[in-house]
């Protein structure tokens, strides 16, 4: 079946299309939640939390983007996770220095043991980085750089115009930008910012 | 310049971050991005900002993608009978809201019920619902019409007698509308009977007309005070001996008119005898003349009213009258008056009176103590469906909710 036929059949009832529907989500909504917040065991709570609010709420799905319907939920769950948590970025470096373990990556085909230790260090890093922006900016930069979602499609996730959009998008660049530069022993040296061979 | 640009310590233009991190991800303009291109061809400190933002995008974008720990699916347990909401709860909302309505109509209905049901009778309702109250508002017009037979008894002739009990029902035949009051029916009865004796007296008229109408003599004929006014003259005839032929003579002060009033003959535009309803009201109209100017020839409401009013509402010259003649007129018409000829004035009174009393509320319940109750059982029938109804839609909802 098609999404639009999961769709229709998920809001007459059916469990069954909705389930598959959030197999096809999931990966996307997991991840989102992950980078946002920075531990798997809140991600996986949030995932699940938003697909049982998705679910109850198909009525409310008057078409367009299911994709980003369900990740605005994702989004919006975040958020209320985040104010019920009050989560402060000093404390989650704390938790992000043991997370990498916890957290299972996806290994690259053909990747070495070094690579893949470097890789890791590099993703903390990064993380770390991460969770040190505003909550609005962090969302902005994983939409559009880990989700690869366009300024249109960031809009409307989380429901704001396309100037604020670029506004976050850019200041959360700009700061993880410091951040790294001010921190190059944390980089491997492959993965140092003034490394002109880096640039794309 | 560019639209987003920044200034260094030297107050050097630059392009802005925002800019540059759009002009990244290819979300300017053309125009932009030609500017960009140029400025950044001739702007050391910009290539280096775009670069380093650039790089920064670059890790992120290389982040790896986390492997989900379980799948997310929902069961039962999680939704609980939350798939049950997909369906479209119309049927329901509606169910719903004529429950609503029908509950609310029940309300009213026992509401109604237990209202009319308390709310006293008052003296004023049940007198009018009952048929002694008739008789006891026709009284003053009985008296007239007891005092008008009274009057042609005892003045008219053995005929007079016999075309009197046949007036009434010329009477009322003659009577144009069958809603005129009593009133006036008795007013004319009273003044054909004086009148029938002052034309046998005076003038001699053709039984026809008197068979058209109980009055017939034209105004001119009448005389001044005389028996014409209706009733009153009557009444004032009754007074004394031959009222109603006295009537012919301005003697006629049994009329009750105070002497001196000023009674002007209203010759009537037609001394037609076919007219005779118009007549009877002129003489009406004569006797009332004395108080008031000139009443219309025709026989117009007002004149009716007046008419009606006078018999209703005795004028002071008519209670004068009517005090001149004992109250009982019972024993007034004794001696003189057979107590059949009395009582088919009576009834003829009752009769018409019985058909249209202005005074009188009209009957509208012939047996009073059953009707406030008799909306009783349509209204219970209509409770004990409005419950049947209302049960049935709740069990109907109910089924509607609970059905895929």
């Amino acid at each position: 079946m098609d999404e639009i036929a999961l769709i229709v059949a998920a809001k007459k009832g059916e469990l069954r299309a909705f389930n598959q529907l959030v197999l096809q989500y999931q990966g996307m909504a997991y991840n989102l939640a992950y980078r946002v917040l920075g531990d798997s065991d809140a991600a996986a709570d949030v995932t699940q939390d938003s697909f049982v609010k998705a679910f109850k709420s198909l009525r409310q799905y008057r078409g367009g983007s299911f994709k980003a319907w369900v990740l605005r939920i994702v989004t919006n769950t975040c958020y209320d996770y985040l104010r019920a948590k009050q989560r402060r970025p000093s404390s989650s470096l704390d938790d992000l220095a043991e997370d990498p373990d916890r957290a299972e990556e996806l290994t690259h085909h053909g990747e070495g043991p070094e690579e893949y230790v470097m890789r890791r260090e590099l993703s903390v890093t990064i993380q770390t980085g991460i969770a040190l922006l505003p909550a609005d900016q962090r969302i902005a930069l994983v939409l559009s750089d880990v989700e690869g979602m366009s300024y249109q499609e960031i809009a409307e996730v989380t429901e704001s115009e396309l100037g604020t959009v670029k506004s976050r998008l850019s200041r959360a660049r700009a700061k993880l930008r410091d951040y790294l530069q001010a921190r190059p022993e944390l980089l491997p040296a492959r993965y140092r910012l003034n490394d002109s061979r880096m640039g794309s | 310049m560019f639209k987003w640009t920044r200034r260094d310590s030297n107050r050097q233009s630059h392009i802005a971050s925002e800019l540059l991190s759009a002009y990244i991800d290819n979300e300017v303009t053309a125009q932009e991005r030609k500017e960009v291109a140029a400025h950044l061809a001739t702007c050391a400190s910009c290539r280096e900002d775009l670069q380093s933002l650039r790089n920064a995008v670059v890790l992120v974008r290389a982040l790896p993608r986390m492997a989900v720990p379980r799948a997310f699916t929902l069961t039962e347990a999680m939704v609980g009978a939350q798939p049950r909401r997909a369906r479209s709860p119309w049927i329901v909302t509606y169910l719903r809201g004529a429950t609503v309505v029908a509950a609310m109509m029940l309300v009213v209905l026992v509401g109604g019920d237990l209202f009319l049901r308390s709310a006293p009778q008052t003296p004023q309702m049940i007198a009018l619902q009952s048929p002694a109250a008739e008789r006891i508002s026709e009284q003053p017009l009985e008296k007239v019409v007891q005092e008008t037979v009274v009057v042609a008894s005892s003045a008219a002739p053995e005929e007079a007698r016999a075309a009197e009990s046949e007036q009434p029902a010329a009477a009322l035949a003659a009577v144009p509308e069958a809603t005129q009051p009593v009133q006036q029916k008795a007013v004319r009865k009273a003044v054909s009977e004086p009148e029938k004796a002052t034309e046998r007296t005076v003038v001699e008229k053709p039984e026809n007309a008197e068979t058209a109408s109980p009055i017939p003599a034209p105004v001119t004929e009448i005389p001044r005070g005389g028996g014409s006014p209706g009733g009153v003259g009557g009444i004032g005839g009754a007074g004394g001996p031959g009222g109603g032929e006295g009537g012919g003579s301005d003697e006629g002060g049994g009329t009750g008119f105070s002497p001196g009033e000023p009674v002007p003959t209203e010759a009537p535009p037609q001394p037609d005898e076919t007219r005779p309803a118009e007549s009877a009201k002129e003489t009406v109209t004569i006797a009332d003349s004395s108080a008031k100017p000139a009443q219309p020839v025709e026989a117009t409401p007002a004149v009716k009213e007046k008419t009606v009013e006078k018999v209703i509402t005795p004028t002071p010259q008519i209670e004068k009258a009517v005090v001149a003649t004992p109250e009982p007129t019972a024993p007034a018409v004794a001696p003189s008056e057979t107590p059949a000829e009395v009582a088919l004035a009576q009834g003829e009174q009752t009769s018409e009176s019985v058909a249209t009393h202005p005074v009188v509320q009209p009957k509208q319940t012939q047996s009073a103590a059953p009707q406030p109750f008799a909306w009783q059982t349509p209204l219970r029938v209509a409770e004990i469906s409005l419950g049947v109804l209302i049960a049935l839609l709740l069990a109907a909802t109910w089924i509607a909710a609970r059905r895929p």
